[in-house]
């Protein structure tokens, strides 16, 4: 009945105290803010895991070496290394759900030229399973081929980018492409052209003209480029085909390759699926958010002791205004809704400016963890978590009328003869 | 005869009963108030004027004795329906005004009519009517602080008739103002009882302000010592007791 006249009055005085109201709300806004803040950088952070692992695909399983837990010196030998024979006995074992096994090899980066022309690269050896586990797409030509790992070809798949770059509308397919590094200068022809996906993310902080994209060479022949041939891999990618379990997989393939681990003392294989990789980033997130929740949670009761510690001071102030609004007929049960209500106003207001706070920092947050990971590595996705926020909001004014109500009450009993007598 | 609006019986006042320092401030109380009357209450200071008043507005509750409001026993009364008598049969004026602070003269009028549950538009409409009378229609939108003492009495007694009670408090209404300001308060009241017939008792010092209406109770220690009645010698006090029942009958205004 008398909510506008309370609201319009709880905003008149909350006027008269600006900094007061302010204060008091601070408790509230960092208990909402960060409630929101970690909300909203959680579900951020787990769209993008998704939207890039997506990209990845699903069904890639990490297969690897990892330290058996017995022993303490976790220095790896050559021996040690997952050989190219039982990477292909595995292969052979589970034919039927294996798509593909990818290695790579990551050398480093150097710059394409072609005449006065050029074009920065990530020089990465590569297997033929490569272009499914990273999904890449090629445009013209072909991909590396088991034929050209073998034989060590100096052969190149490189990026739309380069290749527009380098010879222009030419066809660059046959073409030589010179590849300076450092030390070494490498000729290789270019048997393919891929499609680069422009990140959405801006981690490339110099101009467009100086991106660099990958150049993929056989793995092979990077190991040449390298001057060091290894006897194994201390990890690979392997590509489930469609509709094949890859948990299942992975857990298959890590016992059927531990058979050769029974005996060693420090390693032994993990199998992982980009899926359960997800699972534990979402666990991990939401133990961050629980525990931030928490947080927040003894910062809403510390704000709401202080709004109730405002609204006690608040009572006393107006004594005499609450006898005068008894003596002009005033219910008990008016008084006290008065109260509540200006309660609510400040924790509503304190909740949205929280609200907004934590968008800000949710927002900037995302995008700094995301940095962190990786450049380019993950895509950015920024989701405005509509449920916290309506939470959060009824969550204040919850706050509002729980810590309201006892200063509101203490209004709603006074004596009028003894509150109009206040001095 | 007119209606009785008040009828007080041997009321008594105790503050801090049951115990050693127990008070006794009014000490058995009997009045009666007639539907047009202009009554004032007269003593020194510490008498229990305020005290009487405020169990006249149904704000505190008498110790012993009976009090009955426009023919009602106030004494079984539940907060909730006190409350609706003070909003609906009580206007109350203060010496110090009371209005609510950061709250326009207008809404400070539409208060007991909000606690009535009129709607906006009757509230806003009666209020402008109010101020219109009490001379404030161009204020409404000012806040108290922006008001001089004398508006601030007057857009309190327009919020005293806000509900149209029966009766009319004024506890020192002037007792703030200056002598000019004063007159212009009182000049209101005497119109209100003139044109609309509110019954009104009035509570002051001044008594010049007493010998203007009707009848004047002199309060001493507690308890009536004296009652004139306007034309009379005002020095010559007779016990209330001895004075028939009457009203306004004998009233010259
Ligand atoms: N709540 C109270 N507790 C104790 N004494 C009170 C209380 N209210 C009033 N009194 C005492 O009652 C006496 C009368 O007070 P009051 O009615 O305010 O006098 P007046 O209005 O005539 O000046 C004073 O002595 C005052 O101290
Ligand atoms: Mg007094």
């Amino acid at each position: 009945m008398y909510l506008l006249e309370n609201i319009q009055l709880a905003f008149a005085g909350l006027k008269a105290g600006k900094m007061r109201a302010f204060l008091t709300m601070l408790g509230i806004i960092i208990g909402i803010g960060s409630v929101i803040t970690i909300v909203s950088m959680g579900s951020s952070l787990k769209a993008s895991f998704a939207t890039t692992l997506a990209e990845m695909g699903m069904n890639n399983i990490e297969v690897g070496l990892q330290p058996s837990g017995t022993s303490t010196t976790y220095w790896m030998e050559d021996s040690d290394l997952i050989t190219m024979e039982m990477i292909e006995d595995m292969q052979d074992r589970f034919a039927d759900r294996l798509e593909a096994v990818s290695i790579s090899n990551t050398i480093g980066s150097g710059q394409l030229k072609e005449g006065r022309k050029y074009a920065n690269a990530n020089i990465r050896g590569v297997t033929d399973g490569y272009k499914v586990s990273n999904s890449v797409t090629v445009i013209n030509g072909r991909f590396i081929t088991a034929r050209d790992v073998q034989a060590a070809k100096n052969v190149a798949v490189i990026s739309d980018f380069a290749a527009k770059k380098l010879f222009g509308n030419q066809n660059p397919l046959g073409l030589e492409v010179k590849l300076y590094q450092e030390t070494a200068i490498h000729t290789f022809t270019v048997v393919g052209v891929y499609k680069h996906n422009m990140s959405g993310f801006g981690g490339q902080a110099t101009s467009m003209d100086d991106l660099a994209t990958d150049i993929y060479i056989p793995l092979t022949t990077s190991y040449y480029i390298e001057g060091w041939i290894p006897t194994g891999y201390s990890w690979f990618y392997v590509v489930a085909k469609p509709g094949a379990d890859a948990r299942l997989l992975a857990d298959e393939l890590a016992s059927y390759l531990n058979r050769y681990y029974q005996n060693n003392p420090t390693w032994k294989v993990y199998a992982y699926t980009m899926e359960a990789y997800l699972d534990d980033i979402n666990a991990l997130l939401s133990g961050i958010a629980l525990f931030i929740g928490a947080v927040a949670a003894i910062s809403l009761v510390v704000g709401g002791i202080g709004v109730m510690n405002i609204m006690l001071v608040s009572v006393t102030e107006r004594t005499r205004e609450i006898g005068t609004r008894k003596a002009l007929g005033a219910r008990n049960s008016a008084i006290r809704i008065q109260f509540i209500v200006e309660a609510i106003i400040i924790c509503l207001i304190g909740g949205v400016l929280g609200i907004l706070l934590g968008i800000g920092l949710g927002a900037v947050g995302s995008s700094l963890v995301i940095r962190a990971m990786g450049e380019g590595v993950l895509k950015s996705t920024f989701d405005i978590p509509v449920t916290a926020i309506l939470v959060a909001v009824g969550f204040s004014m919850a706050i509002g009328v729980f810590f309201g109500f006892y200063p509101a009450n203490k209004a709603a009993k006074l004596d009028p003869i003894e509150a109009l007598r206040y001095e | 005869m007119a209606n009785k609006i008040i009828e007080m019986k041997n009321v008594v006042k105790k503050y801090y009963i049951g115990t050693p320092n127990e008070l006794t401030i009014l000490k058995g109380i009997s009045m009666d108030v007639y539907e047009g009357e202009f009554l004032s209450i007269v003593g020194a200071s510490g008498s229990g004027k305020s005290t009487l008043m405020n169990i006249i507005g149904v704000l505190d509750r008498p110790t012993e004795g009976t009090y009955l409001l426009s023919g009602e026993n106030v004494a079984g009364m539940s907060e909730n329906a006190l409350s609706d008598l003070r909003n609906r049969r009580i206007g109350f004026v203060f010496q110090t005004f009371n209005l609510i602070p950061r709250t326009t003269a207008l809404k400070n009028v539409e208060l007991p009519m909000l606690y009535a549950g009129y709607s906006r538009r009757e509230r806003t409409h009666r209020a402008m009517e109010l101020l219109e009378m009490v001379g404030m229609g161009d204020r409404v939108k000012h806040l108290p602080n922006e008001l001089s003492g004398g508006q601030k009495q007057r857009v309190a007694i327009a919020r005293a008739m806000a509900n149209n009670p029966d009766i009319l408090l004024a506890d020192e209404p002037t007792g703030a103002l200056d002598t000019q300001t004063g007159r212009m308060v009182m000049d209101i009241f005497h119109k209100l009882n003139r044109e609309q017939g509110k019954t009104i008792i009035l509570i002051t010092h001044n008594p010049e302000l007493a010998a203007e209406t009707h009848r004047i109770l002199t309060l001493r220690d507690g308890q009536f010592v004296g009652e004139s009645r306007s034309g009379d010698d005002a020095k010559e006090f007779m016990p209330l007791w001895e004075q028939e029942e009457g009203g306004c009958g004998t009233c010259t205004y």
